[in-house]
């Protein structure tokens, strides 16, 4: 099936050498003289010149379907009617007088090669069309071995651009030298359209240049080609790559066009099949295509949960599904966020921050005492004879040095002796510890208390939005000599808060009694069990851990996405504990963290 | 003796023409298989029945409960009392009434301001410092018509003699916000705290 292809290449030799042209810096590509960008639909319709050509090599290739691959054998219409330009995301790059468009082409075979045909247009005029393949390492970096260049070339003669053929860019085979140029920001990594705080600007795309010698001697390989940027590459603020080999009579390399570091997010495939593995709005997909940085991590997360997504048919998962969604709604919200924002706001595990919440801070407010004492003083609170109510802290965040501490809480419910954490912009989460004579575990409430301080917590950090020292919203409990924490994994957020606000605060308040009444009757039966309220702290857990997984796919049990975590006893550490199931029997797994 | 109280239990839990696992509500800390039947074996619920009301001055509060047969939840089937309520504070100002609701055709006995029947013990939360021990009280929910989404409110219902009974208001720890600006009221109007009721 690679025919199309085939077609494409007829008459073509691919130029797979490298010479080494150290000796002539022809052009030097700089953050400052080359200015990238990635278009959308409408900044490509607002470019009328582009129009005609894409349609004249979009006629092209499709009309390539019944031309023969060879005298005896024609591709069929169907197995290349999928086949046309992407444009509804489109990358330019400007260089002197030159402005090059790419387009990815859609509908192509999965022979591994992605294509892209490139305009180059000099001084408004078109001056050259060029398809690139390449193909990709597992890590979606370009492999640069794998290059191609085909110069489009009409029949001048006959005036019929529809009658464009392809021809070879150079009958001199390792002629063409092709140079890849990272734009680094030099602080904080930032590259490939992030903005630059230092140098006050926006880092172009890197970019991959290319330059054919037409007098060059073919055979002299061993010339260099960068590594792909991937958006932490090493280049200088100042280095662009230089680009060897020019003849001396252009003044423009023959392409420049962006090496997108993960493969555009394409649901047109080949026959005119539409796979959209990863079930993306056309909004989303424009989304996703668009931010270079953003695909990629997303592809490589979903790498992580062997998710493919440009296999059609292959397996996507709820959780991978919503995961891709909450991002990129981020990004939508957040268009000047870079991936470590949206790291430091939702993917730095819980794990992480509840370690730094053990560490005593340098200094506290008056009053204040750091969240270890805290949870030692309730340990030690909870099993004085003479307590009679339940006790807790506000957990708050200092806008004075960004660290974190603990304040008692002062009033409680009367009626019913439990905690009522005062709600302050900065009041990020809270202790409190169940009396030994009720249940050693949270409750329903204690997790509408968490669900709430998503809420509360609206203070900035204090060392920006990429303070990884940012805490994040916890409810934690002393019971049973153990202290545990309820927290929300960064990509369950928007379900847990989605899910959760339709029980509580949905329109069938059976769905809400429900939910109080089956989590009640849980822990009542272990009350039942034994006469008594159940200290075994598995048998705690395990019920919990039931209820908020739906693990045994109970209709009286939630999968809520929360996390239960346990703290060591030396109070320096937690596990996140998880649940298994092995036929009627559940098991509990404690997961250090690191 | 836990274990014979258990074997006894489960000889208890009978089935239904139907098919149906009956457990009998006074004493369903069991384990309840789905489209189980919580029923009140010995009528209990009936005696929460009617109109009640407490009296203190100008402050006034009156409830009215009903008894619904076999109420569906989504996995098991309880028999459970529903109601509304009026209340008046001390300075003479209704501040709830939807006693008129009481008869209201809602799709479910959920809609109801008062609604659920849990059956506890002393120890059993909220817990009873000068209850009899094997002496059950009844938890129902409890909402205010005009404030949504308030946390773990609730209502327990404990028996003196036909004529009185002891209600007690558990207070919301909060409400569950819709947003981050959010400042609803967040507590029931009528006060937490045990109320000696009247049957009327």
């Amino acid at each position: 099936m690679l025919v199309v292809f085939v077609l494409l290449l007829l008459g073509c030799r691919e130029e797979l050498d490298y010479l080494d042209h150290k000796t002539e810096n022809t052009y030097q590509l700089t953050k400052d003289n080359v200015k990238t960008q990635i278009l959308q639909r409408k900044d490509y319709e607002a470019r009328p010149l582009l129009k005609p050509s894409v349609d004249i090599v979009n006629a092209y290739l499709k009309s390539q379907y019944s031309a023969p691959v060879s005298s005896s054998s024609k591709v069929s219409p169907q197995d290349i009617s999928g086949i046309s330009l992407y444009t509804d995301v489109v990358e330019e790059v400007q260089y002197r007088n030159a402005t090059y468009y790419s387009f990815y082409i859609t509908g192509t075979e999965t022979d591994g090669y992605e294509r892209k045909l490139i305009l180059k247009y000099t001084d408004n005029q078109l001056a050259g069309r060029y398809i690139l393949n390449y193909k990709r390492f597992q890590d979606f970096r370009i492999d640069p071995a794998s290059f191609q260049l085909e110069k489009l070339v009409g029949s001048s003669s006959s005036g019929d651009e529809n009658s464009l053929v392809t021809t070879e860019i150079s009958l001199s085979v390792g002629c063409t030298n092709y140079t890849i140029t990272t734009f680094d920001c030099g602080y904080d990594h930032h590259s490939n359209g992030e903005w630059c705080t230092k140098l006050g600007i926006v880092m172009p795309y890197d970019v991959i240049s290319s330059v054919y010698t037409a007098n060059c001697q073919p055979g002299n390989s061993g010339g260099t080609v960068g590594t792909p940027g991937d958006g932490s590459g090493t280049g200088t603020p100042t280095g662009g790559g230089s680009v060897g080999g020019g003849t001396g009579t252009d003044q423009t390399p023959e392409i420049i066009t962006i090496p997108t570091t993960a493969p555009l997010y394409i649901i047109q495939r080949p026959k005119g099949i539409i796979c959209n593995t990863l079930n993306l709005d056309s909004e989303e997909i424009v989304q996703i295509n668009s931010n270079d940085n953003v695909r990629l991590r997303l592809y490589q997360y979903l790498a992580l949960w062997g998710i493919n997504p440009q296999l059609c048919g292959g397996i996507m998962t709820q959780e991978a599904e919503e995961f891709i969604k909450a991002a990129l709604a981020y990004f939508k919200d957040h268009p000047n966020a870079t991936w470590q924002d949206y790291n430091n706001t939702y993917l730095t595990t819980p794990c992480q921050r509840l370690k730094k919440m053990l560490e005593t801070p340098a200094s506290l407010p008056t009053g204040a005492v750091s969240i270890k004492t805290a949870l030692q003083d309730l340990q030690n609170t909870v099993e004085e004879q003479s307590t009679n109510h339940e006790e807790g802290y506000n957990f708050r965040y200092n806008t004075a040095n960004g660290s974190m501490y603990a304040q008692k809480v002062t009033t409680w419910s009367s009626e019913n002796n439990t905690v009522e954490y005062e709600r302050t912009e900065n009041t990020f989460g809270g202790a409190h510890f169940h009396q030994k004579s009720l249940q050693g575990m949270f409750s329903h409430a204690d997790i509408s208390v968490l669900y709430n301080f998503y809420f509360w917590f609206k203070t900035q950090p204090y060392n920006g939005i990429n303070d990884a020292n940012y805490p994040q919203p916890v409810h934690m409990l002393v019971a049973n000599g153990q202290a545990y924490a309820l927290a929300i994994e960064p990509a369950d957020v928007n379900y847990f808060r989605q899910t959760y606000n339709d029980i509580l605060n949905g329109d069938d308040p059976d769905m809400k009694e429900d939910f109080k009444d089956n989590m009640e009757r849980d822990y009542s039966n272990l009350y039942s069990t034994v006469g008594g309220w159940n200290s075994n702290k598995t048998i705690l857990e395990k019920t919990f851990l039931k209820f908020v997984t739906k693990i045994d796919n109970s209709p009286k049990h939630y999968n809520l996405k929360v996390s239960l975590y346990r703290a060591n006893t030396d109070l320096t550490g937690w596990e996140k504990l998880t649940i298994s199931q092995n036929g009627n029997d559940f098991s509990i797994t404690p997961n250090p963290c690191n | 003796m836990k274990k014979i109280a258990l074997i006894l239990l489960i000889t208890f839990i009978t089935y239904s023409c139907k098919g149906q696992i009956i457990i009998p509500m006074n004493n369903d800390y069991v384990e309840t298989p789905d489209g189980a039947y919580l029923k009140d074996t010995e009528n209990f619920l009936d005696k929460f029945v009617g109109t009640w009301k407490y009296q203190n001055g100008n402050e006034e509060f009156i409830i009215i409960l009903k008894k619904e047969i076999n109420h569906f939840y989504k996995a098991y089937y309880k028999d459970i009392l529903y109601g509304e309520y009026k209340y008046v504070n001390p300075s003479g100002s209704t501040l709830v009434n939807t006693l008129d609701k009481i008869d209201f055709a809602y799709t479910s006995k959920s809609y109801h301001n008062i609604s659920g029947a849990s059956f506890i013990t002393n120890n059993l939360y909220v817990k009873c410092n000068d209850c009899n021990p094997g002496e059950f009280r009844v938890k129902s929910n409890f909402d205010d018509p005009d404030r949504k989404g308030l946390i773990d409110t609730g209502v327990i219902f404990r028996y003196i003699n036909p004529m009185t009974i002891n209600v007690k208001i558990i207070g919301s720890k909060g409400k569950v916000l819709e947003s981050d600006t959010d400042n609803k009221p967040d507590r029931l109007r009528v006060p937490s705290g045990e109320y000696i009721m009247t049957k009327q």
